[in-house]
């Protein structure tokens, strides 16, 4: 990792975080100027760099709500380079299904990125490094991971908004997933499953520190996501130097109460700023871009409740 | 992990070797030549000089690739050139053993996992030519692989079933990585390296272990036909099958009676291997078929082939060469005890 900016510090010694939710009402609009827009509202240190932007591709997706659209990814990429980055390439590593390939070609991303040879890279089979893990959430310890991501100068993760059975939502934290290479630990990488989803998390997330965050919720996914959910339309892109900000602000957007997901709960201790006084909204309100999701059935209790209820359950 | 040298001296490292790759051939190199000339010579340019081969041709050497494209070139060992690329292939084979038997994913690596089973099975399909060290070093990868029990086999996650009144009574195969959950894709490759192997090599308790992890495929089954990656239902859901796990699946069970699962699936793998559109799914489905004896798609793997810039693609070349090759004079008719 080439010096990443974000240290782990307590939420008292960060600055305020910046989010921005962005209106595109569909995958056809101008992404790219869209994306330009909110970034702008960021001081992006690309020029000359090289960007590695990790999107959420995980199968072979008939709805359209399971992976990163590839017209975001495509948009983001051109944005960078606008910005002046020196390369962008688009970077990750399926966890469930091991022909990368085909979800690439059914997604049709060459159309959106160009060469695939020169604009992609399968992090399954990558080259590897071991790497000590920054946390101890788990028990993992050390992981090997790409050398793709741990040589970029500015990483982006980028995932779709959908819930999550497991984790209650999937969001840029739990994106990292993808970058664990499949050749080292198999499809899926079951490793991680069993060092609990939850602290795994923690585990990487604390050791990659993404620079950025791009969230397509164009169309995101509800119900039992990530894979068996319903699409949900909210026409909203939610971009933000705070991984950890970025994920609060969209699980509030999904009518989600961020610091009952233990794992964004304990970034906010240490990766991020959780809480919304400590976040500054641009673009969009929050409350306007509000579209509450259907949880997966054991997670209902995430759902915000009127302040009463809560009060009531001793909560607040 | 060592970066390459390239061919100006200078070395790939972080960045640059992720988006890096190397053509195959230019089209017009190809037109013309047969799948074996395309796929040998692919091989045989994108061996490392440690003998090894990467997953893409300009990575480093890694356990898999290596095992594949040795049985893809074994497939054609006939040639001078295919011999000694499959000799300097083993030879980093063998010294990438690690003390307990194991195969570690990639050189330097210092835990073994699923790998270990391919590398077995490429030991074993070499066997015939009685090198007395390539029996003890298949021997100890066998000893490691029949110790290495899924997470779900221990005594804690037991307790822990027997508790919330799980039944514990279904068979276990082979995970991932050790101490984790078992799948199908690496019970499937192991199932194929113990059968491939000679019985007198057998552990104690092999053959035990083999009717087990039998029995986990078939009981794994899709009722639709095929297999998916796990179990065949969670939360629920049905899974959905899969190429790969489909494929590995009805190579392990080829010993077996054809029974209703063996048949759904290879009739499930026939109906769609014409329309994969990812070569590592289309090849390996390919093989699959070859090795039961099923007809598939040849011209489409021919066009596969030769209309790709870059499949780049080291154990899917090896694969190719498996599915062109007749079965009794490839690795594949070596794979002992998995004929019925």
């Amino acid at each position: 990792m080439s010096g990443r900016r974000n240290s782990l510090l307590p939420p008292h010694q960060r600055p305020v975080s910046r989010v921005c939710i962005q209106r595109a009402e569909s995958y056809s609009a101008d992404l790219v100027g869209v994306l330009m827009e909110g970034l702008q509202n960021f001081h992006i240190p690309v020029r000359g760099k090289s960007v590695l932007l990790k999107p959420n591709f995980v199968g072979l997706d008939s709805t359209g709500a399971m992976n990163t659209s590839p017209a975001v990814a495509g948009a983001a990429r051109e944005a960078f380079l606008r910005l002046g980055a020196n390369r962008v390439i688009v970077a990750e590593g399926p966890a469930l299904e091991r022909d990368t390939e085909a979800i690439l070609e059914s997604m049709r991303l060459r159309d959106y990125i160009g060469s695939l040879d020169r604009n992609f890279t399968d992090l399954n089979t990558d080259h590897v490094c071991q790497v000590e893990l920054r946390t101890r959430a788990s028990n993992l310890r050390r992981l090997y991971l790409p050398q793709s991501v741990l040589g970029a100068d500015f990483v982006v993760s980028m995932p779709k908004l959908k819930t999550h059975r497991w984790a209650g939502v999937t969001l840029s934290l739990k994106n990292l997933f993808g970058i664990v290479p499949g050749s080292c630990y198999g499809w899926p990488k079951n490793i991680l499953h069993w060092a609990q989803i939850p602290r795994a998390i923690l585990d990487i997330a604390s050791t990659v520190r993404p620079d950025f965050a791009i969230v397509d919720g164009i169309v995101g996914m509800e119900g039992e996501g990530p894979l068996d959910g319903t699409p949900k339309k909210t026409g909203l892109l939610v971009i933000g130097d705070d991984p950890v900000a970025v994920d609060a602000t969209c699980a509030r957007i999904m009518g989600i109460r961020p610091e009952r997901i233990g794992y964004l709960k304990a970034a906010g201790c240490l990766l991020g700023h959780l809480r919304e006084e400590n976040i500054r909204q641009l673009g969009e309100r929050i409350a306007n871009a509000k579209s509450p999701f259907e949880l997966p059935a054991q997670f209902k209790k995430l759902a915000e409740a009127s302040e009463k209820t809560l009060m009531k359950a001793g909560v607040c | 992990m060592v970066a390459q040298p390239q061919s100006d001296g200078s070395k790939l490292t972080g960045f640059e070797t992720g988006i890096h790759r190397v053509m195959l051939e230019p089209k017009a190199d190809t037109a013309g030549c047969s799948l074996e000339i395309v796929g040998t010579r692919f091989l045989l340019k994108s061996q490392n000089p440690d003998g090894g081969w990467g997953f893409q041709p300009v990575l480093s050497s890694a356990t898999e690739p290596t095992a594949w494209a040795i049985m893809g070139l074994e497939a054609f060992i006939g040639r001078a050139e295919c011999r000694q690329a499959c000799e300097k292939g083993m030879a980093w084979l063998e010294d990438c053993q690690l003390k307990d038997g194991s195969w570690p994913a990639h050189l330097g690596q210092r835990e073994g996992c699923w790998v270990t089973s391919v590398a077995c099975l490429a030991l074993a399909s070499k066997l015939d030519e009685g090198i007395a060290k390539r029996a003890e070093v298949l021997s100890k990868g066998l000893r490691w692989l029949l110790n290495d029990w899924p997470g779900e086999g221990n005594l804690w996650w037991r307790l822990l079933r027997m508790l919330e009144g799980s039944n514990l009574g279904r068979p276990r195969g082979w995970s991932w990585t050790p101490g984790t959950s078992g799948w199908i894709e690496p019970t499937a490759q192991a199932l194929l390296a113990v059968q491939a192997a000679p019985p007198e090599l057998y552990p104690r308790g092999t053959k035990k272990r083999i009717q087990m992890a039998q029995a986990m495929l078939l009981n794994q089954a899709l009722a639709s036909g095929g297999w998916n990656s796990g179990s065949s239902e969670s939360y629920g859901y049905a899974g959905r099958q899969q190429p790969g796990p489909t494929s590995w699946a009805l190579m392990a069970l080829r010993s077996q009676e054809q029974g209703q699962e063996i048949a759904a699936g290879l009739e499930w793998l026939q109906q769609i291997h014409t329309s994969l559109n990812g070569f590592f799914s289309f090849s390996l489905a390919c093989l699959c078929l070859n090795f039961w004896e099923v007809p598939y798609d040849i011209s489409r793997l021919q066009n596969t082939f030769f209309t790709r810039i870059s499949p780049g693609a080291v154990m899917e070349m090896g694969w190719t060469l498996l599915a062109i090759s007749p079965p009794e004079e490839s690795p594949l008719g070596r794979w002992r005890g998995l004929k019925s």
